[in-house]
This record gives C-alpha cells, sequence and structure tokens, in this order.
C-alpha cells in the first residue's frame, strides 16, 4: 500500500522510513512524502497512494485545508486521510471530522497503533471501494 | 437807673443779641486750635464784626452828641477792617488763584481803611458806599472762583460748593447794606409805616452770621464739631425771637400811659435774658448732645473700631432707648451675627481640613486599588497572550517529542539489530545501522534541545520580567516568537484552515544586542499576533466582497502576508513586522499605544498589548517604536534598539 505524508518537518521522512522499515523491505508499504499541502497535491494524482498522513500546523497550507481539497477531489476514499497534530482540541477534531478525515492521531505518533489501524483503513477501503 | 447820656431802646436790645451771636463764634473761632491763613482771615472778619456791634450798640445808647461822632469815625475804622478781613478771605478761602488782583484790592481797601483814619472830624454816620462796592466785588470773586473750579474739573467739587456758598452768605450782606442805605430814605419818604427796618435787617444779620459760620464750619479743613453748628443753628431762631420780640412789644405797649417805665422794664428784661439764652444754650445743648448723642454715638464708633481690629466679643452698653439705642441694639446684633459666621467659618474650616484628609485618604485607597488593578491587568495580559500561546507550545513541544520519543523508540530496535549483525558477522549491515543510530541520536538531541528551549522561552514569558539584560541574538528570538505565534494562531478550527505567507529576511552576523529577553518577546508576540490579526481581518473583508460581488472576476487572489526583517543601523538594531493586512485608519493612529485601546470585539483583547509594548521598548529599552500604515493595505511597526 502507498502511505503519502505530509509534513514540514524534514525529520519525518527518515522517522517514517526506520519505523516502517521492515514493511518497505518486504514490500508491504511504500512511502511518499511531501513537505507541503501544495506540494503532496501536486503529487497525488495518478500515484495510487491509499492513505495520506497529514499534519495539520504546517507553514503555508494547512492540514484542514489540504483535506478539504482532497476531499473537493476525491470524496470518499481512497485515499483515506489520517490528520496528525501536536494540539488535538476539540475544534481541531471537529473540523477535520466535518472535512470527511477518517482518522485523527495526536503527536507523538503511537506507531504501534497507527501501524494496527493501517489495515483497519485498507480494509475499510475495500469495504466501501466495492 | 435813668440817666441823661444814654437811653436803652429797642435798638440796643438787637445789638446785643447781635453781639452775643457774634461773639460766640468768635469764641469758638478763636479756641480752634492751629488756625490756617483762611481760619485766621474768618476768624477776623468775626471779630470785627462783634466790635463793630459793640460800637454800634453804644452808638445807639449815647445820646451824647460829641461822643456820638467819636463813635462814628471808631465803627468806620472797625467796619474797614471787616472789608479788608472779607475781601482777603475771599480771595484766600480755597486757593488763591488771582494773586496780583487780590493784592491791588487789598491795597485798595487797606487806603479806604487808612482813608477812614483820617476823618475823625467828618461825623459821618458810616461810609456805604465803598462798601457795598467792596461786598458787591466780593460776590463776583466767589462766582468768578468757582465757575473757575468747576470748569477744570468739569463738576461741581466740595470747594465750588463752598465758593458757592460763601458766594450766597456776600448776597446776604449786600442784602444787608442795601437795606441799610436805601431803607431809611424809603421810610422818610413816608412809605412805610412799620419800621420795616427792624423786622428785616436784624433777623438777616443774625441769619448772616450763622449761615458764614455753618459754611465755614462744614468746608473748612480744620477739624470742627457737630456740636457747634447744631449750637449754632439753635441759637440763631432763638436770637432773631429775642430780637424782634421788643420791637414788637414796642409797638404795643407805645400808647401806655406809663409807657416810658413798662418799656424800661421790658428792656432789661430782654438785656437779662439775652445773654443768659445764649450761655444757656452754649453750655446745655452740648451737654445734651454729649450725654445722649455724642457719647453713645461714640460708644458705637469704639465699637467699629475694635470689630474693625477683629474683636468680635465687643458688646456695647445701650444707654437711651431712641434711635441712637437702636443703633447700638442693632450694632450688638451684628457683631454677634458676624460672630456666628466667623465661628460658623472657623468649624467649616476645620471640617474642611478633616474632610480634605478624609478624601485624600480615600484618593490614596483609589490610587492604591488602580495600581494593583494595573498590576492584575498586566498580569491578565501576560496571561492572555499565554494562552495564545499555548497551541504554539504544544506544538512545539509535541513535535520534538514525538521524534524524541519515536527515534529513541526504534534506535533500541536498531540497537538490537546491530547487536544480531554484529554476532551474525554481517559488517555492512552494522555499519549502516549504526551510522543511523548515530543519525538517531543527533536527532532526538536536536529535539530535546527544542523542546527545552520552547520551554525556558514559556516560563520566561510567564515570569515576572526581572528585566535583566543579556546579550540576545536578535534574530533568533524573533523567529522563535513568530514560529510559537504562527502555531498558535490556529488553535481554534475556524483559524485552522487560515495561511499566510511568511517573508523573514534576517541580517546575517547581526551582533548581540543588549535586551530583557522575556520582554522583548512579549513585544514580538504581540506584534506578530497583531499582524496576523490584520491579515486575517482583511481576508474576510475580501471572501466578503467577493461572496456580494459575485460573478466579477478578482485581479489577483489575496494572498495574506507577514515580512519580518532586521537589520544594523549606526548603534542600533532595527527590527520591522509588516503585514498587508486591514491597516490603521488614520483616525486612530495616535491612540494605539494608549492603555486599553483596542479594535477588537468585547473579551478578545485587553488593550494593554500594544501599550506595554511600546513601555518595554521606549521606557524600558531606551529605544524607539515607530508605526507606519495605509489603511486597507499595510502596517509597519519598526521597533529600533541601542547598542549600548
Amino acid at each position: 500500500m502507498k502511505i503519502l505524508v505530509v509534513d514540514d518537518e524534514f525529520q519525518m521522512q527518515p522517522l517514517f522510513e526506520q519505523r516502517f522499515r521492515h514493511e518497505t523491505n518486504r514490500g508491504e508499504v511504500q512511502l511518499t512524502f511531501a513537505r507541503s499541502g501544495d506540494e503532496a497535491l501536486a503529487l497525488l494524482p495518478d500515484s495510487g497512494v491509499v492513505l495520506i498522513l497529514s499534519d495539520i500546523n504546517m507553514l503555508g497550507m494547512s492540514g484542514l485545508e489540504l483535506l478539504r481539497r482532497i476531499r473537493n477531489i476525491h470524496p470518499h476514499r481512497p485515499p483515506a486521510v489520517v490528520m496528525l497534530t501536536a494540539y488535538g482540541d476539540q475544534n481541531n477534531r471537529q473540523q477535520a471530522s466535518l472535512y470527511g478525515a477518517d482518522d485523527f492521531l495526536t503527536k507523538p505518533i503511537d506507531f504501534k497503533l497507527l501501524k494496527e489501524k493501517l489495515g483497519e483503513y485498507v480494509i475499510h477501503n475495500h469495504t466501501t471501494g466495492s | 437807673m435813668n440817666a441823661d447820656w444814654f437811653e436803652l431802646n429797642v435798638l440796643v436790645i438787637v445789638n446785643v443779641t447781635q453781639i452775643s451771636l457774634a461773639s460766640t463764634v468768635l469764641i469758638y473761632l478763636l479756641r480752634l486750635p492751629k488756625k490756617t491763613l483762611e481760619a485766621k482771615l474768618f476768624t477776623g472778619q468775626y471779630l470785627t464784626v462783634s466790635l463793630f456791634y459793640v460800637s454800634f450798640a453804644i452808638e445807639n445808647l449815647v445820646v451824647y452828641p460829641p461822643f456820638k461822632g467819636l463813635m462814628y469815625v471808631l465803627s468806620n475804622i472797625i467796619l474797614s477792617t471787616g472789608l479788608l478781613f472779607f475781601v482777603g478771605f475771599a480771595y484766600q478761602c480755597g486757593g488763591n488763584p488771582y494773586r496780583r488782583e487780590s493784592q491791588v484790592v487789598v491795597l485798595i481797601v487797606a487806603s479806604m481803611l487808612g482813608f477812614s483814619f483820617f476823618l475823625p472830624d467828618i461825623a459821618v454816620n458810616r461810609i456805604p458806599f465803598p462798601h457795598l462796592l467792596g461786598i458787591f466785588w466780593v460776590i463776583g470773586v466767589y462766582g468768578r472762583k468757582a465757575r473757575r473750579v468747576e470748569r477744570e474739573l468739569g463738576i461741581p467739587t466740595p470747594t465750588s460748593k463752598m465758593l458757592r456758598a460763601f458766594q450766597k452768605w456776600a448776597s446776604i450782606i449786600f442784602l444787608i447794606w442795601v437795606a441799610v442805605v436805601y431803607l431809611p430814605p424809603v421810610i422818610s419818604l413816608g412809605l412805610s409805616k412799620f419800621m420795616p427796618r427792624f423786622f428785616i435787617i436784624p433777623p438777616l444779620e443774625l441769619i448772616q452770621l450763622t449761615y458764614g459760620a455753618i459754611v465755614f464750619l462744614n468746608y473748612t479743613p480744620q477739624r470742627t464739631s457737630f456740636q457747634a453748628k447744631v449750637v449754632g443753628l439753635v441759637l440763631c431762631p432763638l436770637l432773631i425771637i429775642l430780637a424782634v420780640t421788643p420791637i414788637l412789644l414796642h409797638q404795643l405797649i407805645a400808647d401806655l400811659p406809663n409807657y416810658n417805665s413798662v418799656n424800661h422794664r421790658l428792656l432789661v428784661a430782654f438785656l437779662i435774658l439775652i445773654p443768659f439764652t445764649t450761655l444757656l444754650v452754649i453750655v446745655g445743648l452740648p451737654r445734651f448732645l454729649r450725654s445722649n448723642l455724642l457719647s453713645p454715638l461714640n460708644q458705637i464708633l469704639d465699637g467699629v473700631r475694635q470689630v474693625d481690629a477683629g474683636n468680635l466679643a465687643v458688646q456695647i452698653p445701650v444707654t437711651v432707648r431712641d434711635e441712637i439705642g437702636d443703633l447700638a441694639q442693632n450694632f450688638n446684633q451684628m457683631t454677634q451675627s458676624l460672630r456666628q459666621s466667623k465661628e460658623e467659618l472657623t468649624q467649616y474650616a476645620e471640617t474642611l481640613e478633616t474632610k480634605v484628609a478624609e478624601r485624600t485618604q480615600e484618593l490614596k485607597q483609589s490610587l492604591d486599588n488602580l495600581k494593583a488593578a494595573q498590576n492584575q491587568l498586566i498580569q491578565k495580559e501576560k496571561m492572555a497572550s499565554l494562552g495564545e500561546l499555548t497551541a504554539g507550545i504544544a506544538h512545539e513541544i509535541q513535535n520534538p517529542l514525538n521524534f524524541v520519543n519515536n527515534f529513541a523508540e526504534v534506535s533500541a530496535e536498531l540497537a538490537e539489530e546491530l547487536a544480531q549483525s554484529v554476532s551474525a558477522g554481517d559488517i555492512s549491515a552494522a555499519t549502516a545501522l549504526s551510522a543511523d543510530l548515530r543519525e538517531n541520536m543527533g536527532y532526538i538531541a536536536e529535539n530535546g534541545q527544542r523542546a527545552s528551549s520552547i520551554v525556558r522561552s514559556m516560563l520566561e514569558h510567564s515570569r515576572s520580567s526581572t528585566g535583566e539584560r543579556r546579550p540576545t541574538d536578535l534574530n533568533e528570538l524573533a523567529d522563535e516568537y513568530l514560529r510559537l505565534t504562527y502555531h498558535g494562531l490556529r488553535r481554534s478550527g475556524q483559524d485552522a484552515d487560515f495561511q499566510v505567507q511568511l517573508c523573514t529576511q534576517f541580517e546575517e552576523g547581526l551582533k548581540p544586542v543588549m535586551v530583557a529577553p522575556q520582554d522583548i518577546g512579549r513585544v514580538l508576540l504581540n506584534l506578530y499576533n497583531n499582524a496576523f490579526y490584520a491579515v486575517q481581518q482583511r481576508q474576510r473583508q475580501m471572501q466578503k466582497t467577493v461572496v456580494t460581488g459575485a460573478g466579477e472576476e478578482a485581479e489577483a487572489p489575496y494572498q495574506p502576508t507577514v515580512w519580518v526583517s532586521t537589520w544594523q543601523v549606526n548603534g542600533s538594531v532595527e527590527l520591522s513586522i509588516r503585514d498587508n493586512g486591514v491597516g490603521i485608519p488614520e483616525a486612530i493612529r495616535d491612540k494605539i499605544f494608549q492603555p486599553f485601546f483596542t479594535t477588537k470585539p468585547t473579551g478578545e483583547g485587553t488593550g494593554l498589548g500594544l501599550s506595554l509594548s511600546y513601555d518595554i521598548i521606549t521606557k524600558g529599552h531606551g529605544g524607539e517604536m515607530v508605526l507606519e500604515s495605509q489603511e486597507g493595505e499595510r502596517t509597519e511597526l519598526v521597533i529600533s534598539l541601542p547598542y549600548i
């Protein structure tokens, strides 16, 4: 499965690469990174990305705006969109679910939980996509 | 009592009244202390008048002809002397403007006097025409002098009034002389039977004597007394009556068989009555006045002086029950109410003092309260801005924590794998893993640093400023707070999809500046927040206009932008924060640094941010804060901090 990680923190890339190194080595997961919403939107078409993990607080376009735009193009999954934020207050959660986010995770990222949920997003994808 | 050489008749009685009045005035005038030339001349007149009446009385009394001739000469000399005084006084009183003329006139009169010394043998019953002329001239002198004074000042003055009064006096004297000269011929022509001369001339003469004296006493600069005037006014009509009564009685008894003895007894009685009456008035009236009017008046006067000197406790005895008594009583009442008012005033002044003290205390209390409130407000503002920071702080801490936690966990895994590789002898895998591990350690350290720096900033922000200055990299501080503020901005859902372009241009190699970092941090936080608020407001406005003006294509989409730049100038470092937001209207530009001024809706801003920032920069750091704005386009705040 192809995962797109959107975050303006460059260390996100080594972190995800190391955390998903077994999955990547086994070919189960393919990681793509974008440093801004614009970059992500440019990358998305025909990329085969099924899951987007996006930060909310980014310089330039915010993660919520990105979510809104993605849902404008793809009202339903794929791709599934999961918001990752360091500040998980109620407003952000509501806004995210209103815009059609599939999940809302807070930093520090619990990769164990994320990995467990990955299948869920994909299975979910299959059931809703068919 | 009867003898050959003299004869007691009514004319003598008239003369006696005249003598007693003239001599009374004369005695009073003589008793005036420190006489001026005027007073001396006036006294001279009354002296000669008195002497004349004495000579006249003798003349009327004596029937022996040769003796009579001597009397005529004597009376002429006296009259001429009198005229000399009369003329002299007329020129002297109220100032003499006609010095040369007066000398000539006095010389003429004096020569007339000299002439009368050489007339002992003529034995003429007085020389009336020169006198008439002289008196007439004097009337003119008074008139001229009065007119002169009035012309100079334009209004009647006390001097001109006095001159007019003396003019009237001279006119009366002139009238008397006319009567003296012209009535006898009229009588002798048989035009009148009733001796009008005796009814007109004596009263006129008495009136003249009194009038002249009163005018003099009223207007002279000499200190005179009220008593004298009253005495004169009482004495004059009394003597007129006493002078005229014998004449009337004389006509009544003229037909009696024993006329001579009755007439004689009558005249003797009057001869005694006149001096007695005069004496009674002169002695008795002042005594009465003193006890009934003057001493009560003096007591009141004394009381007035005491009140004037500040003694309000004075009470004067009320000795008489008349107008004067009323005056004294009213005076006592007045002092009493004055005393009361003074007491009230004193009391009021005292209470005023305590009131002032009370108010001062209240004011002091208010001031203390105000200071406490101010401190609370400052604290509140600090906390409010800290609240605005919460999201930023969370973001700035959770992000590094995310890396620290995850890199640490993943490193543990990598270390295990490294151990396995080493035991399996896979050197290349071990090398790659150790490189990853080293990199991860770097990430962990870096992010740990980042988190601790954020915490330190937060603590510094909330802590009461010590104001302690230390060398600070303004670029670093500006960047740190920009990030904090920017991330803090998106804590609410409504702001979450708001994006702003940040452009920073920090001059490299900026010399550290001595500032209190937490204070400057607060200023930066404030200015950044304002900038973001401004661009946000403008974007909202634009969205509204796009909605209302649907169909029209906007020229260029609005890109909210905030520019932050620093640069160094001579002796100071400058920092500019610029935004392309709504701008600040001209009208409120000079108010925005005032405390409690805010354009934000109630509850959203304390109105203290900019005012505190301004104080921190100017008072706290000796710097400057300059505002430049174009309404609807942009706002720029430039902070200048001096290197010291």
